[in-house]
């Protein structure tokens, strides 16, 4: 389990992310929402270290601060937004470097088999020997979410849970490969791991998350199951867009529909 | 799906597609025979007619040889020789290994210690000590003997590394045009200060700078590996450790932090390593040039970029590079022989500007 409270991160000295208290349990998918600026990004790099932050973050029952780096690797992983590298790396060679830190927990042919495991999962079987540097870049973020399902390749280790940091893993995705992706962070949520995910696509947090944090302006403004928070107020407030929720048939689920008052009827459709 | 042979013997089914260690691994123990082929071709090139195999011969009790001859090949053999040799075994390893180093540091696969001023400051360190060390700073080096110039040239190196990476990184990416030019303005900073000294010196520094700033071997001494020898061995077994780091921070600073490595720590060692390494090769040889460049990227085109097996590969090749360089500017206009410098950098320009040719071409990359 992750814990955060009264977390606030400045950078250059402007306040970036103020005050926010949330627990990001173990076992479930916790998306976090908010419009373009609004500190997502920012918390998750603090939840990554890459930001130093005030307030105290634990993680499993260590304080993120004390953590060794080694240590912080063992308990999660992190996807980042993109990744370029600037020598001629093979897919597989990328992928074996979320064995870095060690290799906890498998044996020694089973380590040997853990990057082919993880493409397999990102729907990459066979591309171990292209290289990372002449696929595209949906490809290349494929690659990169299995280097890191390679690194937290068990949701529970020694009884302890696993977290996938995602920074919004699928914008650059198609539609199938969104799913896909998606399918699998639930996937690691449903076996007994935490996942966190940054996401843009209001339709996606409401299909797979468990939890969602709406941040504004740096501060958390809503909390809770994908039907209490995405409501007509509280995302139109949140967006300052015209945003209707609906219900999709079977289960109830929402879902979020851009309104404009520019946008064409049906009218304009239809063939003279 | 999973046939017979898979499971009978997993160890040879199971090299993955795009796994290249087993390849990484052949050539070092391919570079390895290379190295002593190199070590035997340096000890028996020479505008003496010094033999090492009469020599050794003499030395299991296999032949009779001449006393006068034989006094004159142990000789030339261990007191020339065989000191040239080591130092330039160290020296092309210690360049080679800076040169990989930096490019991993840098993520930037035309860095080198000689394009990017980390020479020129180690050069400064060094000429600091040839021209001012006899009067001015006699009583702070007098007590460091042998050491005061491979130390020097150290410092320098320490911070023009230090002050390149300061100017040309900014939150763990360099951007390779800043790179350059940091390291142009760096060298040519390094170059005035070095210039001033020169001014100064007088006719006997000035002779023993001209000959030095061209790089050689040619005044290899057992004192000189005593005083540069363990600076550049302490670099290369630290660089040895970094591998595995070096891969990770191809992916960038924060990721590398998030696969558990302790970037900060890491980058100070790496910068040592490098500094250290160039520091002691300058001090003793002078400006050796493109070493550093064109043995990483011969090895990566072959192996790939994986530093596990890059690292020990550019260290054997270097060192063989350097030997065979060496063993050339012996040969090619005996009984003189050429500065190694103007060897390395024949053949290293040329290199260094296909390279940018191929790059252009090569946008994977």
């Amino acid at each position: 389990m992750i814990t955060l409270s009264d977390v606030s991160v400045a950078i250059d000295g402007t306040p970036i992310v103020a005050d926010i208290s949330a627990t990001i349990p173990a076992g479930r998918l916790t998306a976090i929402i908010g419009p373009n600026g609004s500190g997502k990004s920012t918390l998750l790099k603090a939840l990554c270290r890459d930001l130093p932050f005030s307030g105290t973050i634990t993680l499993n029952g260590h304080d993120l601060r004390t953590l060794s780096p080694v240590a912080a690797a063992c308990h999660r992983a992190v996807l980042p937004q993109s990744s370029t590298l600037p020598f001629p790396f093979t897919v597989r060679e990328v992928v074996a470097m979320g064995l870095t830190a060690g290799r906890p927990g498998p044996n020694a042919q089973r380590v040997a088999r853990l990057p082919e495991e993880a493409l397999e999962r990102v729907d990459l079987s066979g591309f171990g020997g292209r290289y990372y540097g002449a696929l595209s870049g949906g490809e290349q973020q494929r690659v990169q979410l299995a280097r890191v399902l390679c690194q937290v390749w068990t949701p529970v280790l020694d009884g302890l849970p696993r977290f996938l940091f995602l920074d919004e893993p699928v914008s650059s995705l198609d539609i199938r490969h969104q799913l896909l992706i998606m399918d699998e962070a639930r996937r690691f949520a449903d076996t007994g791991g935490g996942v966190l995910v940054v996401l843009h696509d209001l339709n996606l947090a409401a299909m797979y998350a468990d939890q969602i944090l709406a941040l504004r302006a740096g501060r958390l403004v809503a909390a809770g199951a994908p039907i209490a928070v995405l409501t007509d107020e509280t995302i139109q407030s949140l967006f300052e867009a015209p945003l209707r929720v609906g219900a999709l048939p079977p289960a109830g689920a929402p879902f979020v529909l851009p309104q404009s008052t520019l946008a064409r009827s049906t009218q304009t459709f239809r063939v003279a | 799906m999973t046939s017979l042979s898979t499971s009978a013997l997993p160890a040879l089914a199971h090299r993955a597609e795009g796994d290249r260690s087993h390849l990484g691994r052949a050539v070092v123990l391919g570079l390895v025979g290379v190295l002593v082929l190199a070590m035997v071709v340096s000890l028996t090139t020479g505008a003496s007619g010094a033999s090492a195999l009469a020599l050794a011969r003499h030395w299991l009790g296999l032949t009779q040889a001449a006393p006068d001859t034989l006094l004159r090949d142990q000789v030339v053999i261990l007191n020339i020789r065989l000191p040239r040799m080591l130092l330039g075994m160290l020296i092309g390893a210690g360049l080679a290994v800076s040169g990989l180093l930096m490019q991993g540091l840098f993520r930037n696969p035309l860095a080198d210690p000689g394009l990017v001023g980390v020479s020129s400051g180690s050069a400064l360190g060094a000429i600091i000590i040839i021209v001012l060390g006899g009067g001015l700073l006699a009583p702070v080096i007098a007590p460091l003997g042998i050491f005061a110039l491979p130390l020097a040239a150290f410092g320098g190196g320490v911070a023009t590394t230090a002050l390149l990476y300061r100017v040309a990184t900014r939150a763990g990416q360099t951007a390779i045009a800043t790179m350059l030019l940091a390291g142009i303005a760096i060298g040519a900073m390094a170059g005035a200060f070095s210039g001033v000294l020169v001014y100064i010196a007088s006719d006997n520094q000035l002779r023993d700078l001209t000959f030095w700033g061209m790089g050689s071997l040619a005044g290899a001494t057992w004192v000189k590996i005593l005083a540069a020898g363990p600076i550049i061995a302490i670099s290369l077994i630290v660089a040895a450790f970094l591998g595995k780091g070096l891969n990770a921070l191809t992916l960038g600073e924060a990721t590398a932090a998030h696969l558990g490595v302790p970037v900060q720590r890491f980058k100070i060692l790496a910068i040592l390593a490098v500094a250290g390494a160039t520091g002691a090769s300058v001090a003793v040889s002078g400006g050796i040039g493109f070493v550093g460049i064109v043995v990483p990227h011969l090895l990566r085109l072959v192996i790939g970029p994986d530093h596990r097996y890059l690292m020990p590969a550019t260290a054997l090749l270097g060192a063989s590079f350097l030997l065979m360089a060496d063993a050339l500017s012996r040969v090619i206009v005996a009984p003189a022989e050429l500065p190694i410098g103007i060897v390395t950098a024949a053949f290293g320009g040329p290199f260094f500007l296909w390279l940018l040719l191929q790059r252009r071409r090569n946008l994977a990359w």
